[in-house]
Parts: C-alpha cells; sequence; structure tokens
C-alpha cells in the first residue's frame, strides 16, 4: 500500500520520496514517538506485524508446512497490464473487473481500471486503492477476503504487482476448505 | 523510491520530511508517527498537490510490510 503511494506520488513528480515498509507497526513496537501515545493494546496488535516484518520466513514456513495452499499458487495475469499515460483503447477487454491494472516503469501496481472509458488516460480512469494481498497469503484467508471485495490483486511488499487472485475451483486446488483457519496471529480483517 | 528503516526515517524526520500515513482514518486516529500527516491511498493522486510540499522530502508508510 505505502508502495503504491510512493509510486503515485513519483509519477506526480515529487522528486524525493521515500518508503517505509515496515510501517507503523515496526515504529510503534519499537516505541518511537507516536500521537496519541499507542495503548498496550495496540502494541499488542502491532507485535504479530513486527515479528513478521522481521522473519517472514516463520509465516511463509508455517504454510509450507502445515500444507496451505498460497495465494501464490492461484495468480491470474489475465488483466491487461498499461502504463500511466497510456490511453484506453475503443473496445474494453472481455475480461471482467478489472479490466486492466496500470504499472509505473518498475512493475509497481498503481490502481486497477473497473469502468472503462475508451481515450482516457489510463491514470485519469484508474481507481487508485484495489484491495492487494501477498502471494503468501493463505488461499483460505484469500477466500474470505475476497467475499468482501470484487476482486483481490497480489503484490509483493515492495508494490510489485504479480497478478489477480484466482479463487481455486471448489473441486479442486486449495486444501484450506477442508481446514478451519488457524486463530489469531494474521487477522483476516487485516489485509493491505 | 527508496525503502527506508527506522533509524533513517528518524534522521528523514528530523530533517523536516514530510511522514504521511495512508492508511483509512480510524486507523489515523487510533496512533499514528509523531507529526505525520494522513493521506489515505485513495487520496493521494487528488490531494497531494495541495497538502504536500514538493520541495521537501516525503516518507510514506502503512501498517507493515504483509
Amino acid at each position: 500500500m505505502s508502495a503504491r503511494a510512493a509510486a503515485q506520488l513519483e509519477l506526480m513528480d515529487f522528486r524525493e520520496v521515500y518508503h517505509y515498509p515496515r510501517g507503523k507497526a515496526d515504529w510503534i513496537v519499537r516505541g518511537l514517538p507516536s500521537d496519541p501515545s499507542p495503548s498496550l493494546r495496540e502494541r499488542m496488535r502491532a507485535f504479530p506485524y513486527f515479528v513478521n516484518n522481521l522473519l517472514p520466513v516463520i509465516r511463509s514456513g508455517w504454510i509450507r508446512w502445515s500444507h496451505r495452499s498460497s495465494v501464490g499458487d492461484f495468480i491470474d495475469r489475465t488483466p491487461k497490464t498499461l502504463k500511466p499515460r497510456e490511453r484506453l483503447a475503443r473496445e474494453a477487454p472481455t475480461a471482467g473487473a478489472p479490466f486492466a491494472v496500470v504499472l509505473d516503469d518498475s512493475g509497481v501496481l498503481l490502481g486497477a481500471i473497473d469502468d472503462w472509458r475508451p481515450d482516457v488516460v489510463a491514470i485519469e480512469a484508474m481507481i487508485s486503492a484495489p484491495q492487494t494481498i501477498r502471494p503468501d497469503m493463505t488461499a483460505a484467508l484469500a477466500a474470505r477476503l475476497l467475499a468482501h471485495a470484487p476482486y483481490l490483486l497480489v503484490s509483493t511488499a515492495l508494490g510489485v504487482y504479480l497478478g489477480r487472485y484466482r479463487q481455486p475451483s471448489a473441486k479442486g486446488g486449495s486444501n484450506d476448505g477442508e481446514r478451519p483457519l488457524q486463530p489469531g496471529v494474521f487477522d483476516a480483517s487485516d489485509p493491505e | 523510491m527508496k525503502s527506508v528503516d527506522y533509524r533513517e526515517l528518524i534522521a528523514l524526520r528530523r530533517g523536516g520530511a514530510q511522514i504521511v500515513e495512508v492508511l483509512p482514518a480510524f486507523e489515523y486516529r487510533t496512533t499514528h508517527i509523531a507529526g505525520a500527516i494522513h493521506l489515505p491511498l485513495a487520496r493521494v493522486i487528488v490531494d497531494a498537490s495541495n497538502r504536500l510540499a514538493s520541495d521537501r522530502p516525503i516518507v510514506v508508510y502503512c501498517r507493515d510490510a504483509l
């Protein structure tokens, strides 16, 4: 999310833009100046994210060890990709929303096009905050998020676009449908 | 764009950089980096020109790297 915002700012000609990928969780757990000062509950909530920031291998290892499917197994590259200044063609792609995604020169996702407006420049036609998830999220959690979003796009922590999450069919693909989700550490209400 | 860690962010903050939180309003109200500006992701392209100075560094953050 912050990588996308930074890429958008660079596109707007802000020259010196930085991105703090470890984010507020890192800042809070380290006890650095915050406003208002975070409650103990906030610090506790931030802690799992802090740990994952430092050691993402714990989470990805847990997914592998427990034989869960991850989002990375179900990525679809169908949506058309556009450059920010590219004009939309007269004919909309036949695939459903998003019709296209807008990427900067580094492949960072800037936004998605849900409403096809011929001849309009991509950056003006896009929505800038489509929901994104990471490839190492469990497919079960992604399926729960997808119940509340028209689609989910997959990107890395540095904002690089990987594709659209394609929900596995009921018959096969994910084995997560047969298992209850592990409670707790990474809350379903906390997507990017 | 360059990624920074908390040490670099402290130095940039001391040097007058604009710190920008792009999370939703309720997240910002709960707590944010002291002095951070709130500019939700969906408003960046619309509002950044009016709310941010182009001659000072900007550091953008959200909640975590997940």
